[in-house]
């Protein structure tokens, strides 16, 4: 066995944690000064390196480090307890969050709006004279069968936030709701007809009788449903 | 005669959510690994960080992280394995981002900056050798440097090293070998 042979199996017997040599490289230590100089010094640093190590890796554990774990994981646990209550409470403030911003813009639109007013009968206000598409398409739908036209009254007295409220309500007799609409869509496509209806009538003078425009405060509103009972 | 009891699904007989009945069997299980595993998470930071309120931080983390992922982790062996990974990992995070720092302050600050003072811990392994032998460790591959930390623990055999790991105890031992005659070279 020549030196540096035996060198090197004696590094590899101490690093593989053996402590005692191979008979026959324990024979060539005893023979040889040099590595058996090597060997002594080797095995003082594979010792050292395990002590180094162990002091290392082996100091004693904090006394706070489980009670402040503890103390971590109660916080946590105490997070996750209002979590099912607090979730559900974000996601409906998102929800009428996101309700709430189209319904501002509205009401930021109709209060900018002409509101719906007198054209109740739509006598004493010459709508018809300016035709707009919206108004009269809303006139010529709306007077479809209202079992209440009460409500529909209200609903125009009262500004609403509602693009609708813009548009004009008239009140009809069910019955003649579709004439009136027919009507209206009439008069949509030929303006001139509507200023034709609303210039006041001439009489011949052998006709006694007047027509008195329509008033609205005098009209006495009843439900439909209440009169047919 | 028999004798039958309405539960509400959802719930035990004595009216206790059956979450929280689980919430509560997790907690007795983890609070006995907490007691068996908190002086390895520690250790093993200790062993990279070698600095004990650093290592503290860090094993209290690794804890922590453990106890999010109890639901996956209740077999006590998966369990021990995967501290020992999260905390090996998450202490040499912690190593390096404190090297950056180290060096920053240094490039930054006024040269005649003293250093801060050495913890008691520091003081105790402040021996020439003692520092070598924890740069050459610095040096040596993250695998082989699980292992020797890992063997160099008191109260760990092989076998459980390598069950830590979840790797055979020939590799662990080839390892270890590896480790040991890097680590003699570098310090010779």
């Amino acid at each position: 066995m020549n030196c540096q042979n035996a060198r090197q199996q004696i590094t590899d017997t101490l690093a593989a944690g053996q402590l005692e040599l191979a008979a026959e490289l324990t024979l060539h230590v005893q023979a040889c000064a040099g590595c058996r100089e090597f060997y002594t010094q080797q095995a003082e640093l594979f010792r050292a390196m395990g002590s180094g190590l162990s002091v290392m890796v082996n100091l004693p554990m904090p006394a706070s480090l489980l009670p402040n774990v503890r103390a971590r994981l109660g916080e946590t646990e105490a997070g996750r307890r209002w979590l099912p209550v607090l979730l559900p409470a974000a996601a409906v403030l998102v929800i009428a969050c996101i309700l709430a911003v189209p319904l501002l813009r509205r009401s930021k639109v109709s209060n900018g709006a002409p509101v719906a007013s007198a054209p109740v009968a739509g006598h004493q206000e010459p709508r018809i004279s300016q035709p707009e598409k919206k108004p009269l398409e809303q006139a010529a739908v709306s007077p479809a069968p209202r079992p209440k036209p009460v409500r529909s009254v209200q609903r125009k007295a009262s500004p609403r936030s509602d693009e609708s409220a813009s548009l004009p309500v008239v009140l009809v007799d069910p019955r003649e709701s579709a004439g009136f609409a027919q009507l209206a869509a009439m008069v949509y496509r030929q303006p001139e007809l509507g200023k034709a209806l609303l210039e006041p009538v001439e009489l011949p003078a052998e006709v006694s009788m007047a027509i008195a425009p329509l008033r609205v405060p005098d009209l006495e509103i009843e439900s439909l449903g209440e009169m047919d009972r | 005669m028999q004798e039958l009891v309405l539960v509400q699904p959802g719930q035990s007989i004595d009216g206790t959510p059956a979450r929280e009945l689980e919430r509560t069997g997790a907690h007795v299980e983890f609070e006995a690994r907490l007691a068996e595993c908190g002086p390895l998470a520690f250790r093993i930071a200790q062993g990279v960080l070698r600095n004990a309120a650093d290592a503290e931080d860090v094993a209290q983390e690794a804890l922590l992280k453990a106890f999010r992922s109890f639901h996956r982790l209740r077999d006590p062996q998966k369990f021990r394995a995967w501290l020992v990974r999260i905390t090996f990992r998450m202490a040499l995070d912690r190593r390096r981002s404190a090297k950056r720092r180290e060096k920053r302050e240094t490039q930054w600050a006024m040269p005649e900056l003293r250093p801060s003072p050495p913890s008691a811990e520091a003081l105790a392994a402040s021996s020439e050798f003692q520092s070598r032998l924890e740069r050459a460790m610095e040096e040596l591959p993250e695998k082989l440097r699980l292992v020797l930390l890992l063997a160099a623990m008191q109260g760990y055999t092989l076998e459980e090293v390598s069950a830590m790991l979840g790797i055979p105890a020939g590799t662990v031992k080839s390892r270890l070998f590896l480790a040991r005659k890097q680590l003699a070279e570098k310090l010779r």
